[in-house]
């Protein structure tokens, strides 16, 4: 029977020269591969070598290896910055084995429409580095859109600037362990009134994969929300979902208004 | 009762710890000496002819050693059923067929050398389809202008009805005193319409079988099957090889629930290993399991009271279609539960229908699955109680513990609802389902939640409902289970019991009964179960039988054994049998003192006088079924802006009678439960437009884990059961009854509108509140 | 082709087709305590430590764990010397068909090392990827419950 090859490169400059050779496909231990048809790839690059597995926390700046597991970031985020959105974000994804698995890198990547990093990245306006075919920084917004991460393009490591007082993170799911059908991120800081310095608004999930809210960004600056009419301003969004099998089209769109218009209340709160 | 050395005591299951470490074996787990691998090729079609059949490709392939299909496979005519024979089921099953029945039917099967190449092999099938029209809809299913899903040699063992041009697998109709004349004599009359969903066992261990030829020549199949004695028959059959030929053997099973009370895999490996003379191998994955093993039925179930203003209900009528899918295993018998076990509850209507049947359609094949037929009905019976009770403006409590039937009563419904054939009348013995209703009632502050809607929140709003059950303790008179015990020279004693653990613990609360009898600790009984070569017969575990019918065996055999043990002491202290008693593995004469050990009587009898071995051997069937009986209580908090539903508390009372286990019976309680409330609230099968299930995987065919349990509350009620062993009666089933009318109900009581389908998913809560103008 | 894997601090080179995922290999060469019931990373029967990292071994290539320390359960106690954890699941009643509970093993055991004191919502949340039918969970909490008052008392794991 055909048999694969194995690569291990040791430092980048081995993995570029893997990525030259045909039919070779990243693995990186996360389990996004597994769900293609991983028997017609002539070989796997193991990326498990490459010093990506990190998690750097210096104040507000933070740096994300492309290795480290939806685990690794979350407990470290508890620890250090708990208020942060992504350890509330990537500490509620799948379950407790599989986020030992699943890498931020491999994630992004497969940048599927259900990511749990997908919402709270793009609302901290996160970059990538890429190496590989596909080599640069971007931001991760048009990484996915263009699908730079290929096969033969790994997540070197994401980087933002996290200076948010508050946070809110909301899945839309139906038992606890289940892909979210949408999720809602909220970054805010408040001035002492109580109105908005600063928002951040991301819905993922949605039909164009995910939506930053700019829009209703802009109406919240300044302003408290006790003044505003929350559900006609959320109503006049654009939001829009496919079927799923969480809910039809029309009852996804319905309740993320609602859990829209609840997180920015929730946000203000305390 | 208080004084048993065994009854009554959570004693460690004997196979517990070589689970928890990962020793004991499953199917999968024993090593296979140069076996064939099998796979399987499904039809993509929901309904087609298959035209011909081109296998030249994959036998060309390296490794494949064989290729099976209409073709090459005799045909013959049976049941997967796993029933008591003649199976109530119709002969409408043939290995492979030409006809494809459903997306998920199968074609054909590759033998080779290895999975890899098995599974590569199926693909290079060839095969030419001419693709039929197909049918979904359970009231459409039956009309004129429909296809003819079943073929001409199809038909049923025994004298039922059995409608194939019609697509009817099954109809039960009984009828006593007067409907028309009770339905005139209510003072308001309601009728409903209740539908319930196909879903999925999910017993952990996915379905397969090995098989191998022994030293003798003889096929040995290795399957994790509740019901070895009926698999053995049914390859038998299927495979023209004799009975005396076949050796059936249940290993450790990963769960069951019904899915494993059908024989569909062991007549695969029976003939592969029978031709080639090698062992071989099947491992279904879960998505063949979704799609094609066997699932719950859906069940539309239309039904009406008639109702006095005080409440007393003067006739009821319950006209219940189920889904077969394309193939009628377990047709008549789960159709005829949603009767047998529903209607009995409210024995005093004197006026009372029941019209059943079972519609073929084009989809996955129902099977036997916890509560069996029951489980739908209750959906429908108990919400409708709810709404009668609320309409007479009767506290629901009381009107159930008013209504229900008592110790000493009896109902129409035990001799004209059996199984295939008549039943069989019965009084009931035990019931303590009023201490239940009041115990649970307590255990969720039933009282302070109910009507009243308290707000929780910015926009929940709670609610509280219940759902009272009874189910049955095997099948009266046709379940029947045998054991057989020997004594060793050190006191302690092997027994042989066809009954099948599925993980239920039946090998510890078989021992614990025989233990009891003999007034020796559990760990002195060796337990061997299961095996058609070395076990005695047993009907296997369906039916809430094992506790109530195999107990009873090992009780009667156990008490045979005592009675020679006394015989050997009595002639060893040249004592009066009537003197001796039995305690802690010895004999005492209780008129002097004197005593012997088991040990010296047991070699006396082995090595030295009159000798012989201690060895005994009993049958039981059960004459009655006497229910086990079952109050549950859900609490809901409904978000009115989402229709989102938290699950707060669960609260099942049980009645079992004595249970011999009391850890075990809470476990079976508590199994029971979270699976209702999973099927209550996300399971489902979906589909496409062309029959095609679309969430085969736990993906998207959602169960419970921990992070969804609600508050869980199991109380055990005392009671007992004459005619059961030391006054048990089963609690395998009872428990799955409840969830789903006790949370619709609850819905209803938090946000004033009846589900009438299930699952009751967020979006349909929703709905249902924008249909009712609740929001 | 052939590595060296490390299982339960034996070391032992097997010889594996490079597609395998984890759990095949080390069923096929004996190691049937892992159960495997979905291959798609759900139901957590399949558990086993990855250089002490918890993970579901149907997730896993076996050609990128070549050298990595495997423990499964059998690495946790035997039948002769049986783990806490495990002693505390049968004296529960938390072992049904006992299909799972290798991977609930697993799982508690991941939890109890780093927190011997959890309350109700970690113990759920430790077990959240371990699926269970038969037991509806009730005692396997209790028995994490009983196997960490039990581990306090003996101030070991």
């Amino acid at each position: 029977m055909k048999q694969p090859e194995w690569y291990y490169p040791r430092d980048i400059e081995e993995f570029r020269e893997y990525i030259k050779l045909d039919g070779v496909v990243i693995y990186g231990g996360g389990t996004g591969l597994l769900r293609r048809e991983i028997r017609k790839f002539a070989g796997f690059i193991d990326i498990s070598k490459l010093p990506l597995k990190f998690v750097n926390i210096a104040g507000e700046q933070i740096s994300i290896g492309g290795r480290a597991s939806y685990n690794d970031v979350a407990s470290e985020f508890m620890a250090q910055k708990p208020n942060s959105i992504m350890g509330k974000s990537l500490g509620k994804a799948a379950s407790t084995p599989l986020r030992n698995l699943i890498t931020v890198g491999g994630s992004l990547a497969m940048a599927p429409i259900w990511s749990d990093i997908l919402g709270p990245l793009v609302a901290l306006d996160a970059g990538i580095e890429l190496i590989g075919e596909n080599e640069g920084e971007f931001a991760v917004c048009e990484a996915i859109r263009e699908r730079k991460i290929d096969s033969k393009t790994l997540v070197k490591q994401i980087d933002f600037t996290d200076d948010f007082q508050r946070s809110y993170y909301y899945r839309e799911t139906r038992t606890r362990f289940d892909y979210p059908a949408f999720t809602i991120s909220i970054l805010a800081n408040l001035l002492s009134d109580r109105t908005f310095e600063d928002v951040r608004i991301v819905i993922a999930g949605d039909k164009n994969r995910f939506s930053r809210l700019d829009s209703l960004e802009d109406k919240l600056i300044g302003q408290e929300i006790a003044n505003l009419d929350l559900p006609s301003m959320i109503e006049s969004l654009d939001l829009e979902f496919a079927d799923k099998k969480h809910g039809s089209s029309n009852y996804l769109k319905h309740v993320a208004q609602i859990q829209l218009e609840r997180g920015l209340k929730k946000i203000v709160e305390e | 009762m208080g004084k048993y050395k065994n009854i009554g005591k959570s004693v460690r299951k004997v196979d517990g710890l070589s689970l928890a470490t990962g020793q004991e074996k499953f199917f999968d787990d024993f090593p296979l000496d140069n076996p064939l691998y099998l796979a399987l090729l499904y039809s993509p079609h929901a309904h087609a002819e298959i035209l011909d059949i081109d296998d030249s490709e994959a036998r060309k392939m390296c490794g494949v050693v064989d290729v099976y299909h209409y073709k090459n496979v005799p045909r013959v005519m049976h049941t997967t059923a796993g029933q008591g024979f003649p199976e109530p089921s119709p002969y409408d099953n043939v290995i492979f067929d030409k006809k494809m029945r459903f997306v998920g039917d199968r074609v054909a099967m590759v033998a080779a050398e290895s999975e890899q190449i098995a599974k590569d092999a199926i693909k290079a099938i060839d095969v030419e389809y001419n693709i039929l029209p197909a049918v979904y809809d359970i009231e459409k299913a039956t009309d004129n202008n429909v296809p003819q899903l079943q073929g001409d040699d199809a038909y049923v063992p025994i004298p039922v009805i059995f409608k194939p041009e019609e697509n009817i697998a099954a109809q039960v109709e009984i009828a006593f005193g007067d409907l028309k004349k009770g339905m005139e004599e209510a003072d308001f009359v309601e009728e409903h319409t209740y539908r319930t969903q196909i879903a999925s066992h999910c017993a952990i261990e996915n379905h397969g079988a090995v098989a191998y030829i022994d030293d003798r020549g003889r096929l040995v199949i290795v399957t994790p099957t509740q019901v070895p004695f009926h698999a053995r028959r049914i390859v038998s059959k299927a495979l023209s090889i004799p009975v005396g030929m076949i050796r059936v053997i249940k290993p450790r099973i990963g769960g069951g629930f019904g899915g494993k009370q059908e024989v569909f895999l062991e007549q695969l490996v029976g003939l592969v290993t029978w031709q080639h003379k090698r062992p071989s191998r099947i491992a279904l994955s879960r998505e063949e399991v979704f799609v094609s093993s066997r699932t719950r039925h859906a069940m539309r179930v239309k039904i009406a009271m008639g109702a006095k203003s005080d409440g007393e209900l003067t006739a009821i009528d319950m006209d219940a279609r189920m889904n077969s899918g394309a193939y009628g295993t377990h047709a008549l018998t789960v159709l005829s539960n949603a009767g047998s076990k529903v209607l009995p509850l409210f024995n005093k209507v004197k006026h009372v229908h029941f019209l059943g049947k079972t519609v073929y359609t084009n989809l996955p094949v129902g099977g036997a699955y916890r509560g069996y037929g029951a489980t739908q009905g209750y959906f429908a019976f108990c919400q409708e109680i709810d709404n009668i009770a609320r309409k007479c403006g009767q506290d629901i409590l009381e009107y159930y513990k008013k209504w229900h039937i008592k110790e000493g009563e009896t109902s129409g419904i035990f001799e004209a609802l059996g199984e295939g054939k008549e039943g069989v009348s019965q009084y009931i013995r035990s019931c303590k389902l009023t201490e239940c209703i009041d115990k649970g009632a307590k255990a969720i502050d039933w009282y302070a939640k109910r009507n009243k809607r308290i707000r929780v929140g910015e926009s929940k709003v709670k609610g509280v409902g219940v759902a009272c059950c009874m189910q049955g303790s095997g099948i009266p008179r046709v379940d029947m289970g045998s054991a057989s015990m020997k004594m060793n020279e050190d006191g302690s004693f092997n027994m042989y019991v066809g009954a099948t653990d599925l993980g239920t613990g039946s090998d510890t609360i078989l021992a614990q009964i025989a233990a009891e009898i003999l007034q020796i600790p559990v760990e002195k009984i060796i337990v061997l179960s299961s095996d058609t070569d070395l076990t005695p017969f047993d009907v296997g575990a369906y039916a809430s039988s094992t506790t109530y019918v195999s107990g009873g065996a090992v009780r009667k055999c156990a008490i045979k054994i005592a009675d020679q043990i006394k015989d050997v002491a009595s002639e060893m202290m040249s004592a009066d049998k009537e003197d001796l008693i039995l305690d802690s593995l010895y004999v005492i004469n209780i008129k002097n003192k004197k005593k012997l050990s088991f040990e010296e009587i047991c070699c006396y009898s082995l090595y030295t006088n009159n000798q012989f071995q201690i060895q005994a051997e009993a049958s039981h069937y059960g004459k009655e079924s006497p229910p086990p009986f079952i109050a549950q209580f859900a609490e809901v908090d409904i978000d009115k802006r989402t229709g989102h539903l938290d699950l707060i508390s669960f609260v099942s009372a049980v009645d079992c009678g004595q249970p011999i286990n009391p850890k075990l019976a809470e476990g079976q309680v508590e199994g029971a439960v979270v699976n209702g409330l999973a099927y209550a609230l996300w399971e489902e099968y979906l589909f496409n437009s062309a029959g095609k299930m679309t969430n085969p995987s736990f993906w998207d065919y959602k169960i419970f884990t921990t992070a969804d349990l609600p508050r869980m509350v199991t109380i055990v009620e005392d009671s007992y059961e004459e005619t059961g062993p030391f006054g048990a009666k089963s609690v395998g089933e009872i428990a799955i009854d409840g969830p789903l009318p006790a949370i619709a109900n609850a819905i209803y009581d938090a946000v004033g509108v009846r589900m009438y389908e299930a699952p009751f998913t967020s979006e349909r809560i929703y709905n249902r509140m924008k249909e009712e103008g609740v929001i | 082709m052939k590595s060296k894997f490390i299982i339960n601090g034996v070391e032992k080179t097997l010889e594996y087709d490079g597609y395998s995922l984890l759990v095949d290999v080390l069923r096929a060469n004996g190691y049937t305590e892992i159960k495997e019931g979905c291959k798609t990373g759900e139901c957590g029967a399949c558990l086993v430590f990855i250089d002490d990292v918890l993970v579901n071994s149907c997730q896993v290539l076996a050609g990128s764990v070549a050298g990595k320390d495997i423990v499964t359960v059998k690495g946790l106690g035997s039948l002769f010397e049986p783990n806490v954890i495990q002693e505390s699941f049968v004296d529960s009643g938390a072992v049904q068909c006992g299909f799972c509970t290798p991977g609930m093993i697993m799982a508690a055991y991941n939890l109890l090392r780093d927190n011997k004191d959890p309350d109700d919502q970690q113990i759920k949340s430790a077990m959240d990827g371990n699926l269970c039918r038969c037991t509806g969970y009730v005692k396997i909490i209790d028995a994490v419950k009983l196997a960490a008052e039990r581990i306090r008392e003996n101030g070991k794991i």
